[in-house]
């Protein structure tokens, strides 16, 4: 397997070639090789020293934080549109009493953790791209490791799990406003009791849904986040390639999502 | 005898092909930038560098890290690489490395840079600012402070390092290179052309052209 230190030197030999002419094949080696040591870094206790908790917490706060109005706003437009839709379609087949059941899979189990994920791609992932290719082809991180530290526990390891707590929390504000959006809907454009409708709602959520969400946002939030650091960490020559890092890492991220939906979705019904 | 070579070798501090520095010895190689190079973070064409009798591609990642700490660097202002991380002020710059070394007590780290930047001649200590709104004279005062800490460094590295620096202050930074020298520190200093060693007040200097 290969571990950081071949990551290392692939790097280094990327440097010299230009990634023109390395295969997509040793590209995910070497990502699957972060990725590994990442995660062991995050498990490690001794990890977690001040500037690496001190980075989680600004990784929170930029990502999080700053993208709830929105996330909210999304999550808002998207019980909207969800209602409306389901409203006509189970109303015209008559199983209207299906509606409650039918918006919390939707909302809980695809929308949340889906959108969530497209929200930090688009707010975080391409800051986490650009800042890191930049810091790459002005020096920075050749100073960081000058100084004997260790660039992925300092670098990758804190902003990975920032952005997995922050999509994960953006889910939970993405739910709370789908569901507040959606029962104002049912209530303004059917004759549908909001009492028992709210019920049908809560009795149709499991465990599996929570398990789901979780898992969904957590494994597509540290895909995203290894992806970005990953494409801004092995860049090289001059600044101009720092947009092209930024939309391959975009891409990328979009592209993990998907296998991660459609990963979870099958083992969800299959 | 086989032994003895291997032990004498393993004194030197630094080799750069047939040239080598061993303990409060002091070298003078001339060229523009060689930190990064003998710190084994960027290729050269030129012969292999050894520290501590071993190159870094015979050290594992850990031991690289360790032996990369206990270096000090004063990195040239005119290089195309940035000498500070943009994202941080210079103090949070200064006090980076220290803080991934858990033996260091943090209150005594920022005592200590507190001291230097006032030997320095900062009596304000160094500026809780980004480096791109810092004038270069305390810039290259803070590096000197980066340089020496977290304290003991066996080897010093210095790129140009009186480039921008205030003159009552550079004699303040000259008296503790000698101290750090008279502790056993090996210092390489680089720099386009040789600076006047004696009038510097260093006695031996070994060169490397």
């Amino acid at each position: 397997m290969a571990g950081p230190s071949s990551l290392r030197h692939s790097a280094r030999q990327l440097r010299r070639t230009g990634a023109e002419r390395r295969s997509w094949f040793s590209h995910q080696i070497d990502l699957f090789a972060l990725i590994v040591e990442c995660l062991v870094c995050a498990v490690r206790v001794s990890s977690w020293i001040e500037p690496i908790r001190s980075r989680f917490m600004r990784q929170i706060l930029f990502g999080g934080v700053e993208a709830v109005p929105f996330t909210a706003f999304a999550g808002a437009m998207t019980g909207l549109v969800l209602t409306l839709t389901s409203y006509q379609w189970l109303a015209f087949t008559g199983r209207i009493e299906f509606l409650g059941p039918a918006l919390s899979i939707l909302v809980i189990r695809e929308a949340a953790p889906f959108l969530c994920c497209v929200i930090v791609v688009s707010a975080s992932a391409s800051a986490i791209a650009a800042e890191l290719a930049t810091m790459r082809v002005t020096g920075q991180i050749d100073l960081i490791e000058a100084q004997g530290i260790n660039v992925i526990q300092y670098l990758m390891m804190p902003r990975v799990m920032g952005l997995a707590v922050a999509t994960l929390a953006l889910g939970a504000v993405f739910i709370a406003a789908a569901f507040a959006s959606v029962t104002i809907s049912v209530a303004m454009i059917s004759s549908i009791p909001l009492g028992p409708f709210l019920l049908s709602i809560i009795e149709s959520i499991s465990p599996s849904d929570f398990y789901n969400l979780f898992g969904r946002s957590m494994v597509a939030a540290f895909l995203i986040g290894s992806i970005t650091c990953y494409e801004g960490m092995v860049v090289s020559g001059p600044l101009t390639v720092v947009p092209q890092a930024v939309t391959r890492a975009m891409l990328q991220s979009v592209g993990a999502i998907l296998l991660v939906s459609t990963a979870f979705a099958l083992a969800t019904y299959l | 005898m086989m032994k003895n070579q291997e032990e004498a070798a393993s004194e030197r501090v630094v080799e750069i092909g047939d040239w080598s520095l061993g303990e409060s010895e002091l070298g003078f190689v001339q060229t523009d930038s060689l930190a990064l190079v003998l710190l084994g973070i960027r290729q050269w064409p030129g012969p292999e560098i050894r520290i501590r009798g071993k190159a870094w591609g015979e050290r594992s990642l850990r031991e690289r890290e360790r032996l990369r700490h206990q270096i000090g660097c004063v990195y040239n202002s005119s290089s195309d690489s940035e000498e500070w991380l943009a994202n941080l002020d210079l103090d949070e710059n200064v006090l980076l490395a220290g803080g991934f070394d858990r033996s260091i007590d943090p209150a005594q780290l920022r005592s200590e840079m507190g001291r230097l930047a006032r030997q320095f001649g900062m009596k304000q200590g160094i500026p809780r600012r980004r480096a791109a709104v810092t004038e270069p004279a305390d810039q290259i005062r803070s590096q000197w402070v980066r340089a020496l800490l977290p304290s003991p460094k066996f080897l010093l590295i210095f790129e140009n390092p009186l480039d921008g620096a205030p003159e009552e202050s550079a004699s303040d930074f000259i008296a503790e290179v000698k101290k750090r020298l008279g502790e056993g520190a090996t210092v390489v200093w680089v720099e386009e052309s040789r600076p006047d060693f004696a009038a510097l007040g260093f006695e031996a200097v070994v060169d490397l052209r």
